[in-house]
């Protein structure tokens, strides 16, 4: 095989191909970037782990269709070295040659017949706007796990609708809602690891105004972003109900300012530890913060803003409480709170995404 | 290092504490004559709220003087499950000053200031910041003592009661204890008061006036030297902050020894179930656990195991003895005496709660506890274990 092309256009498309793929040393053939040239002046770039695999269609002038498998760390810092001129790539069985300007190099190839063989997903077919779900998915990442005893709660649930998408993430102390508009030909269910599904939600955010293909079967999910492939293998296993978590209606609700909030939580957490989270009074005044430790010093922070409902003190992980504030957009946010014991609700100025916190239980609860 | 203060030792005394926190869980007693204790025809008041004790009721009075005293008064049964929730937000109100604490009862702590002035203030403002803290957190008033050594620290807390802060500058101890009563000096008790009666030794004024050998004559060399001293405002004691216990242990010898296997495994549950609601009551938990048991031949066997997690969870500790337990060597073993050990003891701190139930077994106890507090022991047990019969 033989092209040349420009040297951004493929640096670029290689760094691409192997973000989101971890390297996985046992397996040689898993190190390599798949290169396939062929004749409409199209490369192929695939990359995989065996649980996530990138595929990257760039255009360049072909001028010997072929297939050659390529260290990809390797050809990676190589192409990003070159200085600015038109790259020429020729591949023979053994190996790669470069050559840029003065410069003229040679890899030697891994054996392309070892790399698997990967198929799309075939199944239902879903459509949305790459911008939103770009915003969704760092919405709800964030309360996915990263305790791998409890593998289904490292993934995030794709719970797929004739209406959308609802993207759902929970570590067992949080739990993060996003409804997501979208056009599908069937329902479906999928727990996408959260790193998978982190890694198309930033390639969907470099490509805003475009859409997001998914395709969805039993076993994987692939998503088309532009040019980019991305699959993923599915986590087996049943996601929590979710929806029976959801508590109806509220009895007490913060209407706050969502900025100021969250600069006191992380100011007022500082001082905060696993055993003396940030107490939150709410009167109706706002929000009084404080957090002590008796080592460290002691800090308060009085929020004003519109409270309903009667006096609570409820103490969160300050972590967690402004990990919700972050992920809610707009303005001001609402912060449902029951009791000292029940979970928290923040929604944003919208609907579409909801996030309930549970509570950190203090030494002596007064009875 | 900041220079130590003069006068770095606080009392800090929660008001009538158990009528208090009465109040607080029914307002409408507000403003009402409140005693704790003596709701029996036997017992004494606890304590009594401050409208009580202008009927003359105190606390330690038997209950059939205070209703004769205060017909109107309301006696209330005392509710330690509540006093001992308000008393560690107390403590925690406290410990968020200074490390240095040492508490003398639910109510009542003794604080060393010294090393907390450069962060918080003079001992003076740390007792006012504590007061308007108590106030807040625990919705209880205080008063606070503030002196060079604990028992003038003491008297000074009594001397502003209710509600209020004394400071007593270390040069002027002697003429803030002058007038007090000699009977209110650590030691001095109803015949030690009698006895000094017959001296006219009446303040401790008077007692610090009196030669030491002559009370050396009347009270023995020992109390002596240890009256002198306190009235002239002498107290070397330090702050000693509370020591959490190194381990929580239950043991049980049987009547006759246990070969099954079925009976030996349904004793350690029990062990291990008393042993965990200690460990909750006292709000620790346990990384290590120890099981214990000697044969018939009197062999004693331990063996123990560390928890990734520490845990108050009879299950758990269970689960652990019991494996612990087949794993000994030899079969039909004989025994006669098993115990359960919890150590490496931690704080069971603010714990963060779950939304999806993983620890089962933890929340099915605590409501079990609650169950004990008030119904009784043994009101709700496990299966297997209810046909084992009442034992100690």
């Amino acid at each position: 095989m033989k092209f040349r092309c420009d040297r951004d256009a493929l640096s670029e498309a290689l760094q691409t191909v192997q973000r989101g793929v971890s390297s996985r040393p046992g397996i040689p053939a898993l190190t390599g970037v798949l290169m396939e040239a062929s004749d409409g002046g199209r490369l192929t770039l695939t990359t995989t782990d065996l649980e996530v695999s990138a595929r990257l269609v760039i255009e360049v002038q072909v001028q010997e269709a072929g297939i050659a498998l390529v260290p990809a760390r390797l050809l990676g810092d190589t192409i990003k070295s070159l200085s600015d001129a038109p790259v020429e790539f020729e591949a023979d069985r053994s190996q790669a040659r470069i050559r840029c300007a003065a410069y003229e190099g040679s890899l030697r190839l891994l054996p392309a017949e070892d790399f698997p063989g990967l198929q799309d997903p075939s199944g239902t077919r879903v459509s949305v706007e790459a911008g939103s779900f770009s915003e969704a998915v760092s919405q709800v990442g964030r309360a996915a796990s990263r305790d791998e005893a409890r593998p289904v709660l490292t993934g995030v649930l794709l719970e797929v609708s004739r209406e959308g998408v609802v993207l759902v993430a929970t570590d067992s102390y949080r739990l993060s809602i996003r409804d997501l508009v979208a056009s599908s030909d069937a329902e479906a269910k999928a727990i996408v690891p959260e790193r998978a599904l982190g890694e198309a939600g930033r390639a969907a955010g470099a490509n805003e105004k475009g859409t997001v293909e998914l395709l969805v079967d039993e076993s994987r999910v692939s998503f088309r972003i532009g040019d980019l492939t991305l699959t993923s293998r599915l986590i087996e296993g049943e996601f929590p109900n979710y929806r029976q978590l959801l508590p109806e209606g509220h009895e007490s609700r913060l209407t706050v300012s969502r900025q100021q909030l969250l600069d006191a939580v992380r100011r007022v957490g500082l001082l905060a530890r696993d055993t003396t989270p940030v107490r939150v009074e709410f009167n109706a005044l706002g929000a009084r913060l404080s957090s002590s430790s008796p080592d460290l010093g002691q800090a308060v922070e009085t929020v004003e803003a519109r409270y309903e409902g009667e006096d609570l003190t409820v103490a969160f992980n300050p972590q967690y409480l402004a990990d919700g504030l972050t992920a809610a957009t707009g303005e001001s946010v609402r912060l449902d709170v029951r009791d000292g014991l029940k979970p928290g609700v923040v929604r944003g100025d919208g609907d579409e995404f909801t996030y309930l916190v549970m509570p950190v239980r203090l030494p002596a609860p007064v009875s | 290092m900041t220079e130590r203060p003069p006068e770095p030792i606080l009392h800090v005394d929660l008001d009538a504490f158990y009528a208090s926190v009465e109040v607080l869980k029914d307002p409408s007693l507000a403003g009402k004559p409140v005693m704790v204790g003596g709701t029996g025809s036997r017992g004494v008041v606890a304590s009594a709220s401050y409208e009580a004790r202008k009927f003359g009721v105190r606390s330690a009075m038997p209950a059939v003087r205070a209703r004769r005293l205060c017909p109107e008064g309301v006696f209330l049964p005392a509710d330690f499950e509540a006093y001992r929730a308000h008393s560690n937000r107390f403590r925690e109100v406290l410990l968020s000053y200074t490390p240095l604490v040492e508490p003398i009862a639910l109510d009542e702590a003794f604080l060393d200031v010294a090393g907390a002035t450069r962060l918080f203030g003079s001992p003076e403002e740390i007792g006012r910041r504590i007061r308007a803290d108590v106030a807040r957190e625990v919705g209880v008033t205080c008063s606070v003592g503030v002196a060079a050594s604990k028992f003038v620290a003491k008297l000074a807390s009594d001397e502003c009661k209710p509600d209020g802060l004394l400071v007593v500058p270390a040069a002027r101890v002697l003429d803030f204890l002058d007038p007090l009563p000699a009977g209110r000096l650590w030691g001095v008790g109803e015949k030690t008061g009698d006895l000094l009666g017959r001296l006219s030794i009446r303040t401790i004024g008077d007692l610090g006036r009196t030669p030491e050998p002559i009370l050396e004559r009347l009270l023995g060399e020992q109390s002596a030297r240890h009256l002198f001293e306190l009235s002239h405002g002498l107290d070397a004691r330090e702050v000693v902050p509370y020591e959490p216990p190194r381990s929580v242990s239950h043991e049980e010898t049987f009547d006759r020894d246990l070969d099954e296997d079925e009976d030996i495994l349904r004793e350690m549950l029990a062990l291990s179930g008393r042993v965990a609601a200690r460990l909750r009551e006292d709000g620790y938990q346990a990384r290590t656990v120890v099981l214990k048991a000697r044969l018939a031949n009197f062999t004693t066997l331990t063996r123990s195991r560390t928890l990734p997690d520490a845990t108050d969870v009879g299950a758990d500790l269970y689960h652990v003895v019991s494996e612990l337990y087949r794993a000994l060597p030899g079969e039909r073993r004989r025994i006669r005496l098993l115990g359960v050990q919890a150590t490496g003891l931690v704080a069971a701190g603010a714990e963060q709660l779950a939304l999806l139930r993983g620890e089962r077994w933890g929340d099915v106890e605590r409501a079990v506890d609650r169950i004990e507090r008030r119904f009784g022991r043994g009101a709700a047990t496990p299966a297997s274990l209810l046909r084992r019969g009442p034992r100690g």
